[in-house]
């Protein structure tokens, strides 16, 4: 069996992993979470707000973060999220993962070279 | 985890759209802060969220445990499955249905006959009276083990309940029921006052006995009606209320009707109508007193007092019924021996939450037995499913692949091939329904120990959701083991298009093997059960019973339920008698107390002088009271001496016929003819009876038992009886049954005929046990034999096929067919050999069990042994010869380019 945790898409794990970050700096509620990751990332990673919460909510079952009623700067009843020690430690965790990944992509792919003609 | 998110899923999602609306407002907010127009805002943010409601539903079935939607589409898929192979699912569906029906059907019988409980308040609170040992007087019962009591003793009791809320009684008697003009025989209780009040049922209409109804002797001329006569006979109409019905000559007024599915507290027995017992001197034809302490012959039943046992109520009543005893001692005289016996008596509570006279202990294992079977066939029949699913695994083993491939995981997988088999076994199941609801008419008459007719066929709760986990259990059982294998395919083989692999997986192969091997082993046991039913019913049919069979037919007549007396009785018999004799078609006729082998049986003990009995027992004799003409009628021959005559009048010196057993244990070697012998034991007994004629030895009630001493008496001076006839004749007997209607209807138009049949088939019912056994384990045992070959021959073709290659090798390197047939031979030989140790082990297991249900064939007969193992050879080799003809034919030129 696959383990539960691990199960998914690559792209899915990220958006994990980028909730996570963004909740280091203090609760949040999911407006807030979606345009950080966009402005975080230069509006590159474009997130669909709709898939934002099916995230936030495997992310709270698994205890990583957790959630509660509050109010928004303008007044308005918003649910937050904030992040739990164990989200911290995973986030430190995949943080590792995700870096190795990187450089080893990065080598594989080797230099960038110019294209030939 | 995910079962607390399944219970709180709606709560999660209303919070959920909660959510959403907030990111929308704020969305909206901040859209609108930037300079966006406010509809515009609202569109934007919307289409930047998505589908909400799928966002929900997402959400939704995140939280639950299965998916409808899933399951949904799994049924879907499996129904295509089926659809697109209908050889397999059209002898899956059918060899599932038959198995199901059979269990169903089956289950109900065994449900009723054992399992379910009286239909009266707190069952499980009744007990049952026995007073097993020593008796004394007069009994009439109708089960073993001392359940009569007098009617004395009855209310001694009574006054003195002990441990008991209360104590009733209750005993049958047949009844000739009379309304409008229309006469029928049924059965009445003659039930104690209290007899409903202490069950606990209500009245479907009008009311029932109170205490009151039974005070004085022949003063209460009520009558209850059962729910089902009252049905049968009056189509549930309320107005018989207060209206007379005629029980056995006596006008009485019905008051009330007993609840639906009531029919006493006897289960082997329905009675038509309740009685109060204070009616009894008009009710029963044989005097059995209400006032006398050696007649016996009520049934007594009580309730516990709450938090009661049976085991504290048994100490705590024993004071009561050990006054009785004494009264008994009291009244009537014994020998010392006997008085001693007598006194030492206890008596005995039996659980009654299943009412009285179920099936005895020969039947209750047969039930079982019948019960085992079915089970294993249906057992069988799953076996063949799972190997047939086993291959089909295998044939679709590159669409689970690529499923695989696609990231179907594998409990998914499972999942659909469980649906898809669980599918299969409840279509199954539902025609096995039907088919139960039509064959369980047929089923309930043939097994031994259901209560008859008082056995319901119709399929009820019980029954269905019975059949219903049947059906589940089926499908999971033949569809989890291929489901399992088939769900573990390694990518690198299907890349490799290993397409056979699924099934050649050491764990299917072994699967399979065991499968047949276990069939082998069950199928061998129930041939040795079949074959051991057969020889016992074999050697019954076979026995001499010593009279005519072929021939004779026979009935009887109860003119006395008809307020006869005994003298316009005896007129009656001798002009049905005249009549009858002088019909052409007719040899003989004669009539007598006791019919010949019907299972009844009037015995009592004789002194004999010379003769010195070891015990009480040994000085019993059976006796029966004969016409003129009797053993020449049922074609006895006398082998000494004469026959009655119309001179062994009733005022005539007595007179006897005793048959060769009577000589030989009450006279050893001297001469019997002018012998003077006694009725009843004791030294002031008058020998007033001369022996004037010697029977040869003939079957008495029954046909298994060795013929027991009888005497027969002349009707003229015997006490006087129930009367059956015999005819001896060449017509065939629907004839003869016109003519003795039409005889007896000239003589009283009131005056049914009972129980009109052959000779043949009184003892055909006298075998309905082991024909029953034998008819059922025969068709259970082919079955599963045949079952089995099926499974064999799928093992072995499939092994074949898979073995083509090598096969072909053996072949071109110059294997003959001799050698092929070997190989193939070997693999069946393993399997005969280890299943059919199995199945020996398991027959001896059988044999052991089934001892006393058999007649003269020890549990090993080695014949039986010898032809259940030929008829598992014949099948192997039926199984063996279409694969071994293939295998011999491989073209060893094809085969090496296969694949």
């Amino acid at each position: 069996m696959v383990d539960k945790s691990r199960r998914g898409d690559m792209l899915q794990g990220t958006l994990d992993v980028l909730v996570l970050k963004t909740l280091i700096s203090g609760p949040a509620h999911g407006h807030t979470i979606a345009h950080v990751i966009e402005r975080g990332s230069e509006d590159v990673l474009q997130v669909e707000h709709g898939s934002l919460y099916p995230a936030l909510h495997r992310l709270e079952d698994r205890g990583l973060i957790a959630s509660f009623w509050g109010t928004s700067e303008n007044n308005r009843k918003a649910k937050y999220y904030r992040i739990t020690p164990t989200g911290r430690k995973h986030l430190v965790k995949e943080r590792g993962r995700w870096e190795a990944l990187v450089q080893a992509v990065a080598r594989v792919l080797g230099p960038p070279k110019e294209e030939c003609e | 985890m995910s079962w607390r998110r399944f219970f709180e899923r709606r709560r999660r999602d209303e919070e959920f759209a909660r959510e959403l609306e907030a990111h929308l407002a704020l969305e909206i907010d901040e859209l609108i802060a930037r300079g966006v127009p406010r509809d515009e805002a609202r569109a934007r943010a919307a289409r930047k969220l998505g589908n909400r409601t799928s966002l929900r539903e997402l959400a939704y079935e995140h939280n639950s445990v299965l998916s409808l939607e899933a399951f949904l589409r799994d049924l879907r898929y499996g129904l295509r499955q089926l659809r697109r192979n209908p050889l397999f699912t059209t002898v899956a569906v059918l060899s599932l249905a038959l198995g199901i029906g059979a269990n169903a059907a089956m289950f109900s019988v065994l449900d009723q006959a054992l399992f379910r409980m009286l239909p009266v308040e707190r069952p499980q609170e009744l007990v049952l009276l026995f007073q097993p040992g020593q008796m004394q007087g007069w009994t009439e019962t109708d089960e073993p083990g001392g359940p009569s009591f007098s009617p004395p003793t009855f209310r001694g009791l009574q006054a003195n309940p002990g441990p008991f809320t209360g104590i009733a009684g209750a005993r049958s008697v047949p009844a000739s029921l009379a309304y409008d003009g229309q006469a029928s025989f049924g059965t009445a209780r003659r039930v104690s006052g209290n007899y409903f009040d202490l069950l606990g049922v209500r009245p479907a209409a009008g009311r029932l006995f109170t205490t009151r109804d039974d005070e004085t002797p022949g003063a209460h001329p009520v009558v209850v009606l059962s729910h089902a006569y009252w049905m049968r006979r009056f189509g549930g109409e309320g107005s018989i209320v207060n209206r007379p019905l005629v029980v056995n000559g006596v006008a009485m007024t019905v008051v009330g009707v007993g609840p639906r599915g009531f029919t006493g507290e006897r289960r082997n027995e329905s009675a038509d109508v309740f009685v109060p017992l204070s009616m009894n001197a008009a009710m029963a034809p044989e005097v059995r007193r209400l006032d006398d302490r050696r007649h016996h012959w009520i049934a007594l039943f009580a309730r516990l007092k709450p938090g009661m046992t049976r085991e504290r109520a048994q100490v705590e009543i024993e004071p009561s019924y050990r006054a009785e005893i004494e009264n008994d001692l009291a009244a009537v005289r014994l020998r010392p021996d006997t008085k001693e016996r007598y006194a030492a008596k206890r008596l005995v509570l039996q659980s009654g939450a299943h009412g009285r006279g179920g099936p005895n202990a020969d039947e209750r294992t047969q039930l079982l037995l019948v019960m085992g079977m079915t089970v294993l066939v249906l057992l069988i029949a799953c076996a063949n499913l799972a190997s047939l699913q086993l291959g089909r695994a295998a044939a679709r083993w590159r669409e689970t692949t690529v499923r695989v491939a696609l990231g179907a995981s594998r409990a998914v997988l499972v999942r659909q091939l469980l649906v898809e088999s669980c599918l299969v076994g409840l279509i199954g199941g539902a025609l096995g329904l039907m088919l139960a609801r039509w064959t369980l008419p047929a089923l309930a008459a043939r097994i031994p120990g259901a209560p008859g007719d008082t056995l319901s066929v119709v399929l009820d709760t019980r029954v269905l959701s019975f059949g219903f986990l049947l059906s589940l259990t089926t499908g999971i059982l033949f569809g989890l083991f291929p489901a399992l294998q088939a769900s573990r395919p390694g990518l690198a083989d299907a890349l490799k298009d290993q397409s056979d692999r699924a099934s050649a997986t050491p764990g299917a192969t072994w699967f399979r093997l065991s499968i047949v091997t276990g069939q082998i082993a069950l199928s061998l046991l129930l041939l040795v059960g079949a074959g051991l039913f057969t020889r016992t019913f074999l050697n019954l049919i076979h026995i001499d019973l010593g009279q005519r069979v072929a021939g004779l037919v026979t009935f009887s007549v109860q003119p006395k339920l008809n307020r006869y007396d005994d003298t316009r009785a005896a007129e009656l018999y001798r002009q049905l008698r005249e009549r009858l004799s002088a019909h052409p078609a007719v040899r003989n006729v004669s009539d007598a107390m006791n019919p010949a082998i019907a299972g009844n049986a009037a015995s009592c003990n004789v002194t004999v002088p010379g003769f010195v009995p070891a015990d009480e027992a040994d000085a019993d004799s059976r006796r029966n009271a004969v016409a003129p003409g009797y053993f020449r009628t049922l074609g006895i021959p006398l082998i000494a001496g004469r026959d009655f005559t119309a001179d062994d009048a009733a005022g005539a010196p007595k007179v006897a016929i005793v048959n060769e057993t009577f000589v030989r244990h009450f006279l050893g070697t001297r001469d019997a003819l002018g012998t003077r012998f006694g009725l009843g034991a004791g030294s002031k007994v008058p020998l007033d009876i001369e022996i004037v004629g010697v029977a040869k030895d003939a079957h008495y009630d029954s046909v298994d038992e060795p013929p027991p001493p009888v005497f027969h008496l002349p009707l003229a001076q015997a006490e006087m009886g129930g009367r059956h006839f015999y005819i001896h004749t060449d017509a065939p007997p629907e004839t003869m049954a016109a003519l003795v209607r039409s005889e007896v209807a000239a003589l009283d138009r009131d005056l049914p005929v009972r129980g009109f049949k052959s000779m043949r088939t009184q003892i055909d019912e006298r075998l309905f046990q082991p024909r029953a056994m034998t008819t059922l384990t025969m068709t259970f045992a082919g079955l599963a034999t045949l079952l089995a070959g099926l499974g064999l021959y799928g093992v072995l073709a499939y092994n074949v096929a898979r073995r083509t290659r090598e096969i072909g090798i053996r072949i071109a390197l110059g294997a003959g067919a001799r050698e092929v047939r070997r190989l193939l031979g070997r693999e069946v030989a393993w399997l005969l050999t280890i299943g059919g140790v199995l199945g020996l082990a398991g027959g001896a297991a059988l044999g052991r069990v089934v001892q006393t249900m058999l007649y003269e064939v020890r549990p090993w007969d080695p014949a039986v042994y010898a032809s259940a193992l030929s008829v598992l050879a014949m099948m192997a080799v039926a199984a063996v010869l279409l694969p071994a003809r293939r295998a011999t034919r491989i073209n060893p030129v094809i085969a090496l380019r296969h694949d």
